[in-house]
């Protein structure tokens, strides 16, 4: 494993590179590696025992420099192509989780040619009617000091160890503060103002991926509802998709094993 | 030589909350239902507090102050130049200081360049021009990215200003206010342009970007111990570094005052509003009960540089107590917010105050929650008439001898 500092057009991007074998670029999340963690967890473990795992945080994130022209996720997703071109990865496989699904979508209806297999885990990025994206923002707004609210909305039981362990209510050491206000932050840029968290025309476009799609959610997600993986579904040419029970959104923390074994075997 | 300018700040509260309000509500913010709204009871509201303006106005305040918030009970001035151009109109002598309109919440910042131009021409040239870029709950009400609102701000202050200066039809390239066509009419009367003012809360960004325009920096913070001198010098040698001169009249801060005939008469008097106030009106805002939306994440709209010397500093440490959190008179005593008593004893709490901090420009809340009129008139008048004369006085004094550049400055207009 290691963690290092790539030169992106002048800008610095932390990228964690773990494990060996076939090389799939992870895009992260909130309740992440690179999101609320500086560090990766047992799911990345589990990849990097069959694949090299690549994965740079978004700008403003951890290591990586703030861009404070980012403002959308169009934004976000030449950054990454920018990426790319700097680990010069010409076409690779791709995971991404939450808000780093989306920007995977994305990515792979522009630069069709550049991705192999797609893997979207509790994805954002879609706009479902009547099923909305929960409003992350306001539910991480401290309730009498506590912010059980977001827990409840990022894990099926908010209330369970893990949980906690991952978005306590008071942050003591000054690092995890941090790392919590520049993720937020981060997202803010592209997904504080309409559309929440969506691209309406994603959907429409989702067609131009032909190749093989692995849809992973957590069947009890209240950030992202899980008809948000059968709409993936439906939009994606070959797509097919795992719902793994009791898990909620963060579903990669709650059954990393359960997550990983299913990757690995779409991917293998 | 000029002394200490004291104004009279308003925020309009919705007065008519029930009892029960703080036990059954989250938030008098962005989510506190309008069904509480009581348009009855509120009929002649907005006539009472602009009542309050303009006597502030004969009773020789320096001015009177506006202040925009959004969907809340803490202010009902989602537009304060309406209030502004009514305030034209029934005061005669006072600056109308609205502080602040937020621009990051519009899409074309010259409205706001042409309703303050309007103000300051109806008020014969009167307007100090407030711009701010919102709190948390304005981010919710209004769409805006916090990180995003800086920028905004920055960039709409500065082609406000312009579209006053310079003679239009000009262009301007942006990014986040592209226009090919600045032209406004009217102009502002006052010349080359009114007063600007903008808060902030410390942060090294913006005391830098008002500094080196020269603008007066009002801090917002509302308790004011070592902290309110401590910014003062900070802002002083930030104006140092840009070239510029540093006098109090540069700073201003809001302070809340009540007074009575006797300290006893003061506090039973103020009890009831000051603490609808704390408990209500800041419940959301500044206080740890309650959802609070001011330092969340994904809100503040200060940079990573000043959120780390956030969490450095004794605020974050002491589990960040604000000033809603207060549990009774000695607790608000201790963070100096509210200065309650006498007139002989808030001239006292208020002359160490400004012997202390240096500060020209006192912004002064007389009216909270749902104090009744006549209390506030009487606290008013009672100020204007035993504790403004000594603080001219001795302001002048004080000034006179630390900023003696004041007299050249003056004698230069």
């Amino acid at each position: 494993m290691s963690l290092r500092d790539l030169d992106v057009q002048g800008r610095s991007v932390q990228v964690y590179e773990g494990g060996s074998g076939a090389p799939v670029l992870y895009l992260h999340g909130v309740a992440d590696m690179h999101g609320l963690s500086a560090k990766s967890y047992a799911f990345h473990d589990a990849l990097a025992e069959k694949f090299r795992v690549i994965a740079p945080a978004h700008p403003g994130c951890v290591g990586s420099d703030e861009d404070n022209s980012l403002e959308s996720i169009d934004d976000l997703l030449f950054h990454t192509l920018e990426v790319m071109d700097a680990l010069e990865i010409e076409k690779i496989d791709v995971i991404g989780n939450c808000v780093g699904g989306w920007l995977a979508a994305e990515l792979a209806v522009r630069n069709p040619e550049r991705v192999g297999n797609l893997v979207l885990i509790g994805a954002s990025g879609l706009f479902v009617s009547g099923e909305p994206i929960g409003d992350l923002f306001m539910a991480v707004q401290p309730l009498n000091g506590k912010i059980d609210d977001v827990r409840d909305m990022v894990f099926a039981d908010g209330n369970s160890d893990l949980a906690q362990e991952w978005i306590p209510d008071q942050v003591v050491d000054k690092e995890q503060g941090m790392l919590r206000y520049k993720v937020f932050r981060c997202i803010a840029r592209f997904g504080f103002k309409p559309p929440y968290f969506y691209d309406q025309k994603l959907v429409d476009r989702l067609y131009r991926f032909r190749g093989n799609a692995l849809i992973v959610w957590g069947g009890n997600d209240k950030f992202v509802p899980v008809s948000h993986a059968s709409a993936y579904e439906d939009g994606l040419a070959n797509a097919s998709v795992e719902i793994i029970d009791g898990c909620g959104h963060a579903v990669q923390l709650e059954n990393p094993s359960a997550v990983a074994e299913k990757i690995t075997k779409f991917l293998e | 030589m000029q002394p200490v300018r004291m104004f009279c700040w308003h925020f309009m509260a919705y007065p008519h909350l029930p009892a029960d309000f703080d036990e059954n509500n989250e938030s008098g913010w962005v989510t506190v239902p309008n069904k509480l709204w009581d348009g009855e009871k509120s009929r002649g509201l907005y006539q009472e507090y602009l009542g309050q303006l303009a006597y502030a106005d004969e009773l020789g305040f320096d001015g009177m102050v506006l202040n925009e918030h959004h969907q809340n009970i803490y202010g009902l001035m989602p537009s304060p130049n309406i209030l502004a151009s009514a305030l034209t109109q029934i005061t005669k002598n006072g600056k109308i200081v609205v502080l602040g309109n937020l621009p990051p919440l519009y899409l074309n910042p010259l409205r706001v360049a042409e309703e303050y131009a309007m103000i300051d021409n109806m008020s014969n040239g009167r307007l100090i021009a407030g711009f701010a870029v919102g709190g948390g709950p304005e981010a919710f009400n209004y769409n805006v990215p916090s990180p995003q609102g800086r920028r905004r701000l920055w960039e709409a202050i500065d082609l406000i200003v312009k579209s006053w200066t310079d003679d239009g039809p000009f262009s301007h390239e942006g990014p986040c206010y592209p226009m090919r066509y600045v032209n406004i009419w009217p102009k502002p009367l006052q010349q080359p342009h009114p007063e600007v003012w903008v808060p902030g809360s410390r942060s090294v960004e913006s005391m830098g970007e008002v500094a080196k325009r020269g603008y007066c920096y009002f801090l917002s913070s509302r308790s004011h111990g070592g902290g309110t001198r401590m910014a003062a010098k900070e802002f002083a040698g930030v104006m140092e570094e840009h070239g510029k001169t540093y006098t109090p009249f540069k700073m201003g801060v809001l302070l809340s005052v009540y007074v009575s005939e006797t300290d006893e008469q003061a506090r039973a008097e103020s009890q009831e509003g000051v603490f609808y106030f704390l408990r209500n009106c800041l419940k959301g805002h500044l206080r740890k009960e309650g959802r609070s939306m001011t330092f969340g994440p994904g809100v503040p709209s200060q940079s990573l540089r000043s959120w780390e010397a956030f969490l450095d500093s004794s605020r974050a440490a002491a589990g960040g107590d604000l000033l809603g959190d207060a549990k009774d008179w000695d607790d608000l005593e201790s963070k100096n917010s509210i200065m309650v008593g006498s007139p002989e004893t808030v001239r006292k709490k208020l002359w160490e105050f400004v012997e202390d901090a240096k500060v020209g420009n006192l912004l002064i809340q007389f009216q909270f929650g749902n104090m009744k009129d006549e209390l506030a008139r009487k606290s008013m008048k009672l100020f204007a008439e035993e504790v403004m004369p000594a603080m001219r006085r001795d302001s002048a004094e004080l000034f006179a001898k630390d900023f003696p550049m004041l007299e050249e400055m003056e004698a230069a207009q």
